[in-house]
């Protein structure tokens, strides 16, 4: 029993509540958003450092054991992903405070940013099936709210942030509808919810023959492939990425479509160990994602667009790495899933800077802004050199994991198509930032960006640039998670204590 | 009964099928709202081992209470769901002029 592990989900529920109430005082409201998320971020990294030492922490809610009650369970990969989201949103948070339009800030605004900061940690931290679909649902009904939230530089139009929400809305429904479908069968299959249960279960159901298990598998593949934003299921994304406010943008790159790829991590090495068909589609799903995301990036102009299918493709990588299940392949996928969690939220934030500068969306009528705005063009730049995997930034040591352990697991042709992909990247990437900040000056307005935005940006880069030139700290914590993370053992143990 | 379970399930998968395959708004919310609680018969039917309540003291196969204790979460998120997806068609339709999603046309994919 540990508290410290129901904290960033009670914490940040409370808080939500909170801000509810408290929205007829702005400032006090923003005092609280901003001293809480600090507290967030906090707790996640005093949850790591307890996880590292102290080994996987275990919450039973409201003190019933498991397998009857729900748990919370901190394991290493759970707790680094609560520190990055907790970052990633401290960061959204400053710059919505200066970005978000007054009224909609109070009102709607922040109580739904804590709300959906609940739905993650809830979902990265449950040790159960079914309450994983309940936070995500609490995730996704917060994240409909903000996308719908008014735009106060007025470059999207209402009309198509309304459609952008439909289309999300649909798939996502129809996405619940599959996954509780899979939890259904599955539950039936073996008469328990609890993870670490399913685990043990699973693979002694395997040994007897029971076949349907590997169609329950790949329909959370295809749930959580909608999630993350896979290769067949990625055409909601481009949409609603770019008609989303930024701060909601970064967040859905940072974090959101993380959440997809956490549970492929989990349904690999926790659920599904030694499912090889299964890995077998994630690893093909991961190589159409690369090459699609790349090729449809190239033609680009929209510069949030541009972003997200190059986040499109990146997530591609990820999978990658999470379909080849290896210890050293995961520890890679984790080290790729933090980098590119701070590398594409910073680079949305910049990219709203630019939009907010030039009153433009499309890069093809930009141009120049190195000049009058010489900090964005360096973070911009830090970015995309991390994004195209360039030294000496963290991007450049996640795509280098990745590539040895695909050389590692014998693919030849699997690098090859991933190198393509890379090579891609480094074209569209850097198209974006010459024909934005490069070339001749289009737009010589007076306008200046406060330090609300910037900094944001400041930090992110800060982050990514420290993680490329001293990554021994991180490497050494993702080789430690990707060790816990493969080996259900640890995660069972710690849940059941012996009972079965 | 499960026989029957089975076919009222098909019947109004495919009904739901059908209702979001049309171009229509509304239709296509009507459809979503059928599927969830498609589903959550489809949890019922996994639940289904018994006709007596599971009460202690009483004889017989009990039906499973933890699928019922799901099915109600699972409607009360459907219903959440549902009224958000209402207000924001009845907000679309208004802004388009238009039910038909074929006349949406502002995104590309």
């Amino acid at each position: 029993m540990s508290l410290l592990a129901a904290l960033p989900v009670v914490g940040s529920l409370t808080t939500a509540v909170l801000l509810l109430v408290l929205s007829r005082w702005p400032r006090i409201q923003k005092g609280l958003a901003l001293g809480s998320n600090l507290l967030l971020f906090s707790i996640a990294l005093a949850l790591l450092v307890e996880v590292r030492e102290g080994g996987i922490q275990v919450h039973h809610l409201s003190g019933w054991p498991p397998p009857y009650g729900i748990i919370l369970v901190a394991d290493l990969l759970s707790s680094t992903l609560l520190t990055v989201t907790a970052g990633v949103f401290l960061a959204a948070l400053v710059y919505s405070l200066g970005y978000m339009e007054k009224e909609s800030l109070r009102l709607s605004y922040l109580p739904l940013f804590f709300f959906l900061m609940t739905g993650v940690n809830g979902a990265f931290l449950t040790g159960d099936i079914f309450n994983l679909f309940v936070f995500f649902e609490v995730m996704l009904l917060s994240t409909y709210g903000l996308l719908i939230t008014w735009d106060p530089k007025g470059l999207i139009s209402r009309a198509e942030k309304l459609e952008a929400t439909f289309k999300y809305l649909i798939l996502n429904i129809i996405g619940a509808a599959v996954m509780l479908l899979a939890i259904g069968t599955l539950y039936g299959t073996t008469g328990t919810l609890n993870m670490a249960q399913l685990s043990v279960r699973i693979q002694t159901l395997r040994a007897a023959g029971v076949v349907h298990i590997d169609l329950i598998a790949l329909l959370f593949v295809a749930v959580f492939g909608l999630k993350a934003a896979a290769a067949p299921f990625h055409f909601w994304l481009p949409d609603v990425y770019t008609s989303a406010p930024t701060p909601v943008s970064a967040i859905l790159s940072g974090i959101l479509n993380k959440v997809g790829a956490y549970m492929m991590i989990r349904l690999t090495s926790l659920l599904f160990v030694g499912f090889e068909g299964v890995s077998e589609v994630i690893l093909l799903l991961g190589l159409g994602t690369i090459i699609l995301g790349g090729v449809m990036a190239m033609g680009q102009s929209d510069i949030k667009r541009l972003l997200a299918y190059s986040s499109v493709s990146q997530m591609g990588f990820l999978l990658l790495a999470i379909g080849l299940a290896s210890g050293q392949a995961i520890a890679a996928a984790i080290f790729f899933l933090v980098s590119h969690a701070i590398i594409s939220s910073m680079l949305f934030l910049a990219a709203g800077g630019v939009t907010h500068l030039t009153r433009e969306r499309s890069i093809d009528r930009m141009g120049g802004l190195a000049g009058s705005s010489p900090f964005l063009a360096i973070t911009f730049l830090i970015g995309i050199m991390a994004l195209a995997g360039l030294p000496p930034l963290n991007g450049f040591i996640s795509k280098l994991l990745i590539f040895q352990a695909i050389i590692d697991s014998g693919r030849l042709l699997y690098v090859l198509i991933a190198l393509i992909g890379a090579f891609l990247s480094i074209v569209y990437n850097f198209r974006a930032w010459l024909d934005t900040f490069w070339g001749k000056t289009r737009r010589t307005e007076k306008r200046s960006l406060s330090l609300y935005l910037l900094l944001p940006v400041g930090f992110l880069a800060a982050i990514s640039l420290l993680l490329g030139i001293f990554p021994e700290p991180l490497v050494d914590l993702v080789s430690q998670v990707g060790v816990q993370a493969t080996t259900p053992d640890f995660y069972v143990e710690a849940v059941l204590g012996g009972v079965t | 009964m499960v026989s029957f379970l089975a076919l009222v399930i098909g019947i109004l998968f495919g009904v739901a099928v059908w209702a979001i395959r049309h171009g229509n708004t509304l239709r296509i919310v009507i459809g979503l709202s059928i599927l969830s609680n498609t589903v959550n018969l489809m949890l019922i039917a996994v639940g289904f081992k018994g006709e007596i309540a599971p009460i202690i003291g009483l004889e017989g196969a009990p039906a499973d209470p933890l699928v019922q204790a799901l099915i109600l979460t699972a409607i009360v998120i459907g219903f959440g769901v549902t009224a958000f997806a209402l207000v924001l068609s009845y907000a679309l339709i208004k802004e388009e002029g238009s039910t038909e999603v074929d006349a949406f046309r502002r995104l590309r994919g």
